[in-house]
């Protein structure tokens, strides 16, 4: 008898070594609780291919000023299909750019600004950065530049942009994004991942804020100007996480996987410009599948 | 590294003497075994030459066993790995050690286990040095014998997930017990026992004796089984909340009477989200049953295998071979000739439901059909097909995948087919000869091996036709040769395919074999490759030595439906081994 009660002991144990999840996802902490399911989304996203350019950038690097002008063309050429985002690398992530990037102390009357965000010096380790990359320097849709290489070079950009969308104008992917202010100070949203075409690999998502149209100082060649506009500045990533969110999805086409986002841009006022931009990227190979922005309604 | 390895050698020694007989030395048994190859450069062929030109796999295993004891270890070496092993095998040391005590009741090990529960759907501990897998547990089994008949056994441990000059373990780790129960070896000691009271005097006991003497003894033999594993791994995913322990149970129930057997066993697994479902909350489910009967000169095995969502690993991140707890057998048969076994070779998914029926016949010697000495017939024919599931879409949360009802289907999804027949016939003293025919549909948009001349991966079914020809001539009592002659025949991938083998063996140490495997039929005319390989063997006593030379294509390489890539190569290679 005590052999069988120990054996229904152990057998006890071991059934409580299971954990069912009834929701996967956590509580959005500082948004409405109803974030999730404010929006709902109604039309089937274009599979339109958009182009997603991560610009890496600094307020003291003398050649970006030229950077932002080639960004600039290509998306007065392409206008919505082209998504830039000028990542400045965070120093205590990545090293080899921080007099690009540092800041000056306060008092000093100019550089003051913390443009860095954190993760935006990761997003360079995560794309291998290598020793003499110098800025600026762009990852375009996150296409390989040779073995290994993410990075391309100013005065290609153009090249590369027009190659990825005439060799693949349509994705495999497409994105719902939708967001709000909240009256505490947050942005709550959600994007929807269509898949449009059965794939094996992993896919993830990642939120970024984007704030466009800031006037701030700037090094141009050996020229400081003061009040330059910063375009499309990284703001933020949605949890700190560079890498995002797993999007979920059976080997099937025509499934949608749902994500909810949340920042604090409670040292913002509303119309300062700040629009999200949400992207798929492969797991595997690092491409970036789609990509979409939202100007958000104050 | 070296002083590691003593003092572990020691300090296992030193524990073993504490349990054994005084006057008992004990024994040492073991094996080493190396593959050493050396890349050459092939741009043909595509090979790929690492910046150290050489690679080298070896280990030896040393086993000491000492009365109610036993302990061992693996010294493993990798400088560097051959190339398409999997990269978690980095460097020289220790993979394996383990020390084990065992009487009629009780078996405790401690260290690195190799176990199975059933049929491995929701537990195998298991090493093949040939496909780089090795995932023991490192920690603790027990195995207790309550009674006669009845065997339970516990695990407790991390799982092996890599080696780095040394053991890699998991993060997290799983618990499991298993039991399997004998009906009638169970009654069998019931009786026994019966008996006993018997003499005892006890009034009731002759009727209960009756009882369990009649079931020990029957003819149908019951067997009994079940098995709990559950794994733990921290949740560290900000987006998700994830579940840390996946539990996974089965219930088994075995048959057997005279020449028929009948397995069966049922396996359910709670939401498991990882990379290899894409993180999908939906719960696993399998199902395994398998009919045969033999008796002399005839034997039939049908096969039906049912999984959905079912892999289980100790890390939800890991893929290809690293980090499995559990295996999915392949329903196929495991081919042998160069041009079945490589070209479109199986790779079972995690979710399908497969059949396979093997018949294997032989005809009486003598006979018109059989000849002087026989005729043997297999047939084999395995199916696999994508399980009926429906995408769970816009209003449900799609985290919760599809539904898929158990044993559902979908018959036009074919994932893999295979229909062979082999005739094996011994024609007189001196010459035996097989005759083998293969026909495979191939669905490489599941299998994702088969690529066209540009490397780009080939899409939809691939139809393939086998023919072998496999003969063996005795030239005299030392002297034999055989020869093999295979074509295959596709349109839908590289065209036709032709091998050669030609192989000498001197009785009893030396072997020589040429094999050329051609894609005759391949469009691109610079594309029409020999892939020739040269070897020659020494064998003495339990010692084998291999050396060839030549091309090898590159493709997957599986043992019972689980593969690794194998990329092109061209060189030289030697292989020992060798058991004491």
């Amino acid at each position: 008898m005590r052999k069988f009660a120990l054996y229904i002991g152990i057998l006890s144990i071991s059934f409580t070594s299971c954990d069912y999840v009834d929701d996967p996802y956590p509580e959005v902490i500082g948004t409405n609780a109803d974030c999730d399911t404010t929006f709902n989304f109604t039309s089937v996203p274009s599979n339109q291919r958009n182009i997603l350019l991560e610009e890496f950038t600094g307020h003291k690097c003398p050649n970006c000023p030229d950077g932002t002008a080639d960004v600039q063309a290509i998306k007065t050429a392409l206008g919505d299909r082209f998504i830039p985002v000028a990542i400045h690398p965070n120093p205590n992530e990545v090293s080899g750019f921080d007099s690009f990037v540092n800041e000056n102390p306060p008092g000093t009357g100019k550089y003051e600004t913390v443009w860095y965000v954190n993760g935006s010096g990761e997003i360079m380790n995560f794309l291998d950065v290598y020793i003499g990359l110098g800025l600026p320097t762009a990852a375009i849709q996150r296409n390989l530049n040779g073995p290994g290489n993410f990075y391309f070079n100013l005065g290609s950009w153009g090249t590369v942009v027009d190659t990825i969308i005439n060799n693949n104008p349509t994705a495999d992917v497409g994105i719902n994004v939708a967001g709000e202010f909240l009256a505490d100070g947050t942005i709550c949203g959600k994007s929807e991942i269509h898949v449009f075409n059965s794939r094996t690999d992993t896919l993830r998502v990642v939120h970024y804020l984007v704030q466009d149209s800031i006037i701030d100082w700037q090094l141009d060649g050996s020229t400081d100007i003061p009040n330059y506009m910063h375009r499309h500045v990284l703001r933020g990533i949605s949890g700190g996480d560079v890498f995002g969110q797993m999007v979920s999805y059976p080997s099937s086409s025509g499934v949608i996987s749902q994500h909810t986002f949340s920042f604090d841009v409670s040292e913002y006022t509303s119309d300062e410009h700040l629009y999200i931009v949400a992207y798929v990227y492969s797991e595997a190979t690092k491409e970036v599948l789609q990509a979409e922005e939202i100007h958000l309604e104050p | 590294m070296l002083k590691k390895a003593a003092l572990i050698s020691a300090g296992l020694f030193m524990f073993s003497t504490a349990f054994a007989q005084p006057d008992d030395p004990g024994q040492i048994h073991g094996n080493v075994n190396f593959t050493f190859q050396q890349y050459g450069e092939d741009t043909l062929i595509n090979a790929v030459v690492p910046p150290s030109e050489t690679a080298i796999n070896a280990y030896t295993n040393l086993i000491y066993t000492r009365g109610k004891f036993s302990t061992g270890v693996r010294f493993e070496s990798y400088l560097n790995a051959l190339q398409g092993y999997p990269p978690n095998f980095v460097g020289n040391g220790i993979g394996y050690r383990y020390a084990s005590y065992k009487d009629d009741f009780a078996e405790i090990t401690i260290g690195n286990i190799y176990e199975q529960f059933g049929s491995g759907l929701t537990m195998r501990a298991w090493e093949d040095r040939t496909l780089g897998i090795d995932n023991s547990i490192d920690g603790a089994r027990l195995k207790i014998k309550p009674f006669k008949g009845l065997i339970l056994t516990g695990v407790y441990g991390k799982v092996r997930v890599g080696f780095n000059n040394g053991l890699v373990n998991s993060q997290g780790f799983i618990k499991g017990i298993n039991g399997e129960l004998s009906i009638n070896e169970a009654f069998g000691a019931l009786y026994d026992k019966q008996m006993e009271s018997l003499e005892n005097n006890d009034i009731d006991t002759p009727l209960k004796a009756t009882f369990a003497k009649r079931i020990s003894e029957m003819p149908l033999k019951i067997g009994l089984g079940g098995s709990f594993v559950s794994k733990y791994q921290k949740d560290e995913d900000p987006a998700l909340i994830l579940p840390e322990n996946v539990g996974t149970w089965s219930y088994r129930l075995n048959l057997q009477r005279k020449g028929i057997f009948w397995k069966n066993e049922y396996v359910y697994k709670i939401n498991d989200p990882s990379t290899d479902n894409r993180f999908v909350y939906k719960p696993g489910e399998a199902f395994l049953s398998t009919l045969g009967y033999s008796t002399k000169g005839f034997g039939l095995v049908l096969e039906y295998k049912y999984t959905d969502n079912m892999s289980y690993r100790i890390d939800r991140g890991q893929q290809l071979t690293i980090g499995t707890i559990n295996f999915l057998p392949a329903l196929t048969r495991p081919h042998t000739y160069n041009l079945a076994a490589t070209l479109y070779p199986y790779n079972v998914q995690f979710s399908e439901v497969a059949y396979q029926a093997n018949l294997s016949y032989k005809i009486k010697r003598g006979s018109k059909l059989g000849g002087r000495y026989g005729t043997t017939i297999a047939v084999n024919y395995a199916l696999a097909t994508s399980i009926d599931s429906t995408a769970t879409i816009s209003n449900s949360n799609p985290l919760y995948g599809y539904n898929a009802d158990l044993f559902g289907q979908r018959l036009e999804d074919v994932f893999f087919q295979d229909f062979n027949v082999t005739i094996t016939r011994k024609l007189n003293k001196k010459n035996k000869l097989k005759l083998s025919y293969i026909n495979f549909v191939y669905n490489n948009d599941v299998n994702q091996s088969a690529r066209d001349n540009l490397g780009n991966e080939v899409h939809g079914n691939i139809y393939a036709h086998i023919g072998v020809i496999d003969w063996e001539h005795k030239l005299n009592k030392k002297n034999s040769i055989r020869m093999e002659l295979q074509n295959l025949t596709t349109e839908e991938h590289l065209g036709d395919w032709a091998t050669a083998v030609i192989e000498f063996t001197r009785s009893p140490h030396w072997f020589f074999a040429v094999m050329d495997q051609y894609n005759y039929g391949n469009e691109d005319p610079e594309r029409k490759i020999h892939y020739l390989l040269g070897s020659v063997g020494y064998i003495k006593d339990a010692h084998r030595l291999t050396m060839s030379y030549g091309r090898q294509r590159e493709g997957l390489f599986c043992v019972g439906g689980v593969c690794r890539t194998v990329p092109a190569s061209n060189g030289f290679t030697v292989t020992y081994s060798t058991t004491f």
